[in-house]
């Protein structure tokens, strides 16, 4: 564990020596983030000038989900979103060699080598904000109930990595599955809907296919009004146990598949 | 002695598909792909003892890259055995890993934008090398191969043999037993070339390093290994000493000439088969059978304008070209 956290600090501090030679670029597209966010939370205004509520959710509920909905993308940005698409391009050309030949874990080494430090900037500049606007009217909250939430979020994120980790994995056993990957990954964008505005077919895709209401729905439903969280993390837990297994079962059959040529 | 790399039966196949030219032929490969498959090492065996330098030569195609592949643990063979430094390569074993290295000359382990020096902490890190042998390798190799100054300049700044040069510091760092090198010299001028030769020979006598190395270049081959093994189309065609290879393949010796005045093609033909000759005829070797060598070359002083003879076995390059055409 502790040889982890040294290799992890290294690749913080090489992602930030890069940051320091590539800083325009990943500024701009910091700053394009923030513009993004705060255009959600006027679009969300203008909407509920016209509207008292959507689906039952006030206008501070519909932020608190927003402002998971960011949270979720921003740290997945930061962590391993870029790498995984790497990831991919590196299983279809071959260019996995070398880091099969590490010590370490393949996955948490190509997972995490580079850490998009610019994305820190728009997740604290626009996170914070929403979530504390978020719930400033939201009815006095338990302790009980945040940490309940920060827990179902995180055991989400991890759910969410599995299943990014295993789309990527996709292109050891085809020519090239990139756009499945792209496909799912773009839904992230429905987080920002409450599940229930959802036929049941589509509510149960997100909750067991591709599980954002993990990371969103469900941690802000507990703030929100708290019912049935019990079952909601047992939910949870067998989801990321099958994601788990998933992700590893895909992973051991695609190394034995990996040619290691274009 | 006990082989540390053992390699028994050992195949590779890949699944392939054929696609016809054209719009109809990518149409119908949508639909109806026909598949076939490659063997690309076909049933090999040999075993290689701790400390040799190993040549492992053969042709594009021929199965090099995809051998060492397999005994790094980077490919799964589809059938036979393998066992590198008591260990079988596909596990992946941390202590197999930290055991091994190998060096692609047309892959790079560092990162591109930032120096080799943060490369090669890192891999610190990766293979928990101490920090005081960190520091003693570091400057050892760096001295070694000229790049003391190199190491802040990030990567993509440095020319293509500095480049090298810093590939093989940060596959050197652990100190592995074994060490596979994949064209290690490609594309590197003949300087550079001869300096990482030299390198590789003191390094393999000093830490008596098990190394494999597959090249184009036969310089590189005939300066390092004792022993080659010869690949083709996948399957092993020779092993044995260099020495052995020559007496074997090689029923000719070479008679490199040089004149004090020109000499006409048809005249330095009469002696042997003429293997080169410059414009000037100034300048010309000739290749004549092994009994008969020593007869030639005195035949030759008698009769031509000979200034300098020189008498050398046939050029690796020369002998296994003539191994490939054959088979």
């Amino acid at each position: 564990m502790i040889k982890y956290l040294k290799i992890y600090k290294l690749f913080f501090k090489n992602s930030l020596a890069l940051l320091a030679s590539h800083r325009f670029n990943l500024l701009m597209s910091a700053i394009a983030n923030i513009v993004w966010t705060f255009g959600q939370i006027v679009s969300l205004q203008f909407l509920f000038t016209r509207i008292d509520s959507f689906e039952g959710w006030s206008i501070n509920d519909m932020v608190l989900l927003l402002g998971f909905g960011q949270l979720f993308v921003y740290i997945m940005f930061v962590l391993y979103f870029n790498n995984h698409g790497e990831l991919q391009t590196k299983i279809l050309e071959g260019e996995l060699d070398t880091l099969l030949l590490k010590p370490v874990s393949t996955q948490f080494f190509i997972s995490f080598q580079n850490v998009l430090i610019a994305q820190i900037i728009p997740l604290f500049i626009a996170v914070a904000p929403l979530i504390v606007i978020g719930i400033r009217d939201l009815r006095a909250l338990s302790v009980h109930d945040v940490l309940f939430s920060i827990i179902v979020l995180l055991i989400g994120m991890i759910v969410m990595y599995l299943l990014s980790l295993s789309l990527s994995g996709l292109n050891f056993f085809t020519d090239n599955a990139t756009a499945i990957r792209d496909m799912v990954m773009n839904t992230t964008d429905m987080s920002r809907i409450p599940l229930t505005f959802f036929p049941n077919p589509i509510q149960l895709v997100f909750v067991f296919f591709i599980p954002l209401a993990f990371v969103t729905y469900y941690p802000t439903l507990i703030l929100k009004s708290p019912q049935n969280m019990f079952l909601i993390l047992g939910l949870e837990i067998f989801t990321l146990i099958v994601f788990y297994f998933i992700s590893q079962f895909i992973w051991k059959k695609g190394l034995q598949r990996y040619s290691g040529v274009a | 002695m006990e082989a540390i790399i053992k390699v028994q039966n050992l195949k590779k196949s890949f699944k392939q598909y054929k696609k016809e030219p054209g719009l109809k032929g990518t149409l119908k490969g949508i639909f109806k792909r026909q598949f076939f498959e490659v063997n690309a090492v076909n049933d090999i065996s040999f075993e290689i003892e701790p400390g040799e330098f190993v040549g492992f030569i053969g042709p594009n195609g021929a199965g090099k890259t995809t051998t060492l592949k397999m005994l790094s643990g980077i490919l799964y063979p589809s059938s036979g055995e393998i066992s590198v430094a008591g260990h079988i390569p596909q596990k992946r074993e941390t202590q197999f890993l930290k055991s091994i290295s190998l060096v692609m000359g047309q892959k790079s382990q560092l990162w591109w934008d930032l120096p080799a020096m943060d490369g090669f902490i890192l891999n610190k890190e990766i293979y928990e090398v101490d920090d005081n042998d960190f520091k003693f390798l570091i400057n050892e190799l760096a001295e070694l191969l000229e790049v003391k100054d190199l190491l802040k300049i990030p990567v993509r700044k440095l020319s293509l043999g500095q480049r090298m040069k810093c590939e093989l510091m940060a596959s050197l760092i652990h100190r592995p037993k074994v060490l596979f090198l994949d064209e290690p010299t490609i594309g590197l001028d003949i300087v550079v070339q001869k300096r990482i030769r030299e390198f590789f020979n003191y390094y393999n006598q000093k830490s008596k390093t098990t190394v494999l190395l597959t090249s184009h270049y036969m310089e590189d081959v005939a300066e390092l290994c004792k022993r080659v093994i010869i690949i083709n189309h996948g399957s092993k065609i020779y092993d044995g000493t260099l020495e052995e290879l020559t007496r074997k393949y090689a029923n000719n010796k070479y008679l490199k000439l040089i004149f004090n005045r020109p000499v006409e093609l048809a005249d330095l033909a009469k002696f042997g088969e003429v293997i080169e000759r410059d414009k000037d005829g100034l300048k010309g070797t000739i290749s004549v059978s092994r009994e008969s060598h020593t007869k030639v070359a005195s035949g030759l002083l008698e009769s031509l304008p000979v200034d300098d003879l020189d008498i050398s076995e046939v050029e690796l390059e020369d002998i296994v070209t003539k191994i490939f055409q054959e088979r």
